[in-house]
């Protein structure tokens, strides 16, 4: 048990390190929300590639929430959300449908953080410094319209061939 | 004074129509929890409809003068920001707040890989995410503990407070095979998976050989690691025989801790054994030493 009385006295903690930024500007995502991505501390280093797909992947994330949001469509959070988030987002739109109220969202923008990578590649932590407009309707009457800033903590974990939403709360601003 | 009376009266034109333009909003604490329920006087002096937009949950209702509205546990289970909403006809007006996550109750727990060598440094790794009990991220820093147990013994880390709702650790995996159970324990919460430690390369391959006519038995000694743990039936051994007509290989399994095969032989002949990147000795057959 030797090994394991070190390894559990020296457990490490992610390490500032240093940051390091990507854009979602590809002609091919003009119509994703604009993502910028800083990766600052974590006990792993993004990869690029993986930089990039998180990017591309939390992109069309918010794209799709916004359009099941806006539709009252649930099978649109399918190709991105799992898990908690998936649920939550769920039960809100069928919510949504029940009453007849939808949201239209104008997305101006998203700054996203690292703040976790797993070592094993199983889970990433963001933070998403987010500007939106929100219009909040009941059938055709618009009950709220508003420019929101908002920060979000965002779980994302891979599947088969994307990085998937798995939980997205807003948190007050720091 | 004509100039001054005009711009009171068009300030007062302009209260009356911001006023009937909004309103009264709703009073909300300034401070509410997922899970809480709250009571919302609803100041409506007729019928109204009151709405609830939130992050999780989305409900519409009527308000009659008078009533108060009641939003229940399940109501604002989700945090995040919510929108109260009341609306006399037309004319709506909105509060914002915002329901915080409360303490933690659940963890996520991922522990990787499952199976892993004896002796590696810092190759387990295991993350915990600290929820609340309707599955909120436990913002709030908590302290949770690691813990790694086997048949013979058991260590604990020192408490570990989450950042953002996560804590995580690596360790080493132990010198001996067998199961190491990894848990991760917020109050009374745990959550505990199980890693299967395994011999790591072998050691000291051997293999002997038995003529028996036109065939030659090769056996391998039980293969084990440096540490003396036995490699996991399964594992691939590759006997290779040269002689006069080529090289030939076969690979073999090891079943109950040795390796088995069958080769034909006729005459002179190399015999080598080798199991991953290990190779082990050379045996030379029928031929002059």
């Amino acid at each position: 048990m030797r090994p394991f009385v070190s390894a559990a006295v020296c457990l490490l903690f992610s390490l500032p390190g240093v940051p390091q930024t990507a854009v979602v500007n590809s002609a091919s995502t003009a119509s994703l929300p604009s993502v910028k991505l800083t990766a600052s501390r974590g006990p792993r280093e993004i990869e690029d590639l993986t930089r990039q797909k998180v990017l591309l992947d939390y992109a069309a994330a918010w794209k799709t929430l916004a359009a099941g949001l806006e539709q009252n469509r649930v099978d649109l959070l399918n190709d991105y959300f799992t898990g908690f988030a998936k649920d939550e987002f769920t039960r809100t739109i069928k919510e949504q449908a029940g009453t007849g109220i939808h949201r239209h969202y104008v997305d101006h923008g998203h700054k996203l953080e690292a703040l976790f990578y797993s070592p094993d590649g199983g889970v990433m932590q963001l933070q998403d410094n987010v500007e939106y407009e929100e219009q909040i309707f009941d059938g055709a009457k618009l009950l709220h319209s508003k420019t929101i800033t908002a920060r979000y903590l965002v779980l994302m974990t891979p599947a088969a061939d994307r990085w998937m939403v798995r939980l997205l709360q807003d948190v007050p601003a720091s | 004074m004509r100039v001054a009376g005009g711009i009171l009266l068009m300030c007062s034109v302009f209260r009356v129509l911001s006023q009937a333009e909004t309103p009264p909003g709703l009073r909300l604490p300034a401070n509410v929890v997922a899970g809480e329920a709250v009571t919302v006087p609803s100041n409506a002096t007729g019928s109204a409809t009151f709405y609830l937009a939130g992050p999780g949950h989305v409900a519409k209702r009527n308000v009659q003068a008078g009533q108060n509205i009641q939003l229940s546990s399940a109501d604002l289970s989700i945090a995040g920001t919510y929108q109260a909403i009341i609306c006399y006809g037309d004319e709506c007006s909105i509060t914002n707040f915002y329901v915080a996550p409360d303490r933690g109750k659940e963890l996520v727990f991922l522990v990787h890989p499952s199976r892993i060598a004896v002796g590696q440094a810092n190759a387990i790794s295991a993350v915990t995410v600290a929820l609340d009990r309707f599955h909120n991220l436990a913002v709030q820093p908590e302290a949770v503990t690691f813990r790694a147990t086997t048949k013979e013994n058991g260590v604990s880390s020192p408490p570990q407070m989450t950042r953002n709702g996560i804590a995580w650790t690596r360790l080493n995996s132990g010198m001996k095979d067998g199961t190491v159970e990894i848990s991760v324990s917020l109050g009374q919460t745990s959550e505990r998976r199980v890693v299967q430690q395994v011999a790591s390369e072998p050691c000291h391959l051997h293999v002997s050989a038995e003529q028996k006519g036109n065939q030659v038995v090769l056996q391998t000694e039980p293969v084990r690691d440096c540490r003396g743990n036995a490699v996991p039936d399964g594992t691939i051994v590759t006997f290779t025989k040269t002689d006069k007509l080529g090289r030939s290989t076969v690979d073999a399994p090891i079943k109950k801790g040795v390796a088995r095969t069958e080769m034909a032989f006729g005459g002179s002949a190399t015999i080598s054994v080798a199991c991953g990147v290990v190779v082990g000795n050379d045996i030379r057959m029928g031929g002059p030493r």
